[in-house]
């Protein structure tokens, strides 16, 4: 299975088998990553599954959509690297994608 | 399992402070058929978030609140469910989005420089008709382009919004307010027709001509519940962190000394004492949730507030504490219907504490003389004097 790696916010890096067709959220949640709040459910309308994504693991992520773009816009923790988690569908092209969970507002 | 609960609702003491009840409610009988109304409470975390995913049987298409108005169900974003709402919320949301909150920002920093100029000589004053409406209102009328007129039609139309008088799980509005309200706002968007601004009716007429799938009653209601917002949401939301703050003076000097704190004591606040307590749901499915079944054409409320104090998840839940780790609550809700102005509410509301904390210094609350709103869906108060 291809891996993904998930840096929260304490620094800390753990690798987890990542499920293809899952976005990177559901799978960063359903490996118990609390501080993922996802609180939309994926619907992208909260904002809170935003990661950095590690610029040299993000070739294959498909570009950001206007609505993401929008709702990232609210966060002052917002940088270059931001996605929302809930909005990248994990493929096996992604194997060692890289991602660090983005400080609450 | 249920256990026989023998409180009852319209109970003062359940109005004055509802905490104590969600407590036994999630210890007791976490999925509870209230006798008199017939509404299932639900009030665990796990309820509650199980409950508002499960939108096929948890259904919001006859409105959130308890009695909705037929002006708004199967129009406003509250009162559909997916996938008709989430094409609808794209465009709702892409109105309400960031680049239209900054442009509010210098109008709420007016209304706070004229709500302290009227203050100036005042050492005490009626904190929500005197700072938190006028200011709130304000900043909301920029936001729907409404001229001081309109602004003042508004605030008098949304007034009685939760002051009925037909008890606490009673209709939240006179049905012919919300007429009115629906009437108002049509006028609003027949006079956008020739020329527009960047106002969110603006914004959605114009998305609506691209050939977004919108009508003018889908707008029209909408932008009501911004309105609705305004008066329930924010409107009792920030005298509840007042409230909070003064209950918790070395909090609220920690806050004075470093106002970057703001962001996280909204939150904490949020959290601890958040003004929407629940939301309604059409349980269209028999369904069972935390061991007891609900059955299908039932009532249930779904209460935010209760589930954000659940020991079960949340360490030391009662204590307002500015400092704890950010927790998943919700506050703003969850799921697809999660506030749809949230990002607008903590922005507004971080301006606001900004300059109105160093302004109003020490300020002492006389809560013995304030009054409770006394519906289940909100908790804040009618009025909430203030001394300075
Ligand atoms: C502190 C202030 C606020 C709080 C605590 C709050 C809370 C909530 C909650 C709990 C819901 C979920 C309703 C449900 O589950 O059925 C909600 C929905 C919503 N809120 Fe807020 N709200 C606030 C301010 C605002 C403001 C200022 C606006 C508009 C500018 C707004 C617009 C909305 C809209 C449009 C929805 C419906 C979203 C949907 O159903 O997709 N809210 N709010
Ligand atoms: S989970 Fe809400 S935007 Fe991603």
């Amino acid at each position: 299975m291809p891996i993904l790696i998930v840096v929260t916010r304490d620094g800390a890096e753990r690798e987890i088998e990542g499920r293809v067709g899952l976005s990177v959220m559901e799978n960063i949640r359903d490996q118990g990553f609390d501080e993922l709040q996802a609180l939309c459910g994926g619907s992208c309308s909260c904002a809170t599954c935003h990661v950095y994504v590690d610029p040299a693991s993000a070739g294959s992520v498909p570009p950001t959509s206007e609505d993401e773009n929008d709702l990232l816009c609210g966060s002052d923790a917002r940088n270059e690297t931001s996605r929302l988690s809930c909005q990248i569908r994990f493929s096996t092209a992604m194997d060692g994608l890289r991602v660090t969970i983005a400080p609450e507002d | 399992m249920t256990k026989i609960m023998d409180f009852n609702l319209s109970d003062p003491a359940f109005v004055a402070d509802p905490y104590p009840t969600y407590r036994r409610l999630r210890d007791e009988a976490p999925v509870w058929q209230d006798p008199d109304s017939g509404l299932w409470l639900v009030t665990r975390y796990s309820g509650v978030e199980r409950a508002t995913a499960d939108y096929a049987s948890f259904s919001s298409a006859k409105g959130n609140v308890v009695q909705d108005s037929p002006t708004r169900v199967g129009k406003t974003l509250g009162s559909i469910d997916p996938p008709r709402h989430d094409e609808l919320r794209r465009i709702i949301q892409r109105g309400l989005g960031n680049a239209r909150i900054e442009a509010m920002l210098p109008g709420i920093r007016v209304e706070l420089a004229d709500c302290m100029a009227r203050l100036a000589d005042k050492r005490e004053c009626d904190f929500i008709a005197d700072i938190s409406q006028p200011i709130l209102f304000g900043a909301l009328g920029r936001m729907l382009g409404l001229d001081a007129a309109a602004a003042a039609r508004a605030t008098e139309l949304t007034k009685g919004l939760f002051h009925q008088d037909d008890g606490p799980m009673g209709s939240i509005l006179q049905p012919e307010t919300f007429m009115e309200i629906a009437r108002f706002l049509r006028e609003q968007l027949d006079n956008r027709r020739g020329e527009r601004g960047d106002d969110l009716i603006s914004i959605l007429l114009n998305a609506k001509e691209d050939g977004a799938p919108l009508s003018d009653e889908e707008i029209v209601a909408n932008v009501s519940t911004v309105l609705m917002a305004g008066n329930a949401s924010i409107g009792h939301f920030l005298p509840n962190v007042m409230h909070a703050l003064w209950r918790h003076p070395d909090q609220r000097r920690m806050l004075r000394d470093d106002p970057a704190r703001i962001p996280a004591a909204i939150d904490e606040a949020v959290r601890w004492d958040t003004s929407t307590q629940c939301f309604a749901r059409q349980v269209v499915q028999e369904t069972e949730i935390d061991g007891t079944r609900i059955p299908a054409d039932s009532r249930a409320i779904i209460f935010y507030a209760s589930a954000n104090r659940d020991e079960r998840v949340i360490p030391d839940p009662d204590r307002f504490d500015i400092t704890r780790a950010r927790v998943r609550h919700f506050g703003f809700g969850i799921g697809p219907h999660f506030c749809a102005g949230a990002d607008t509410a903590r922005l507004m509301l971080k301006e606001i504490m900004r300059e109105l904390l160093p302004y109003l210094g020490d300020y002492e609350l006389d809560v013995r003389n304030a009054k409770r709103v006394g519906h289940i869906m909100v908790r804040g108060f009618a009025n909430l004097p203030i001394s300075w």
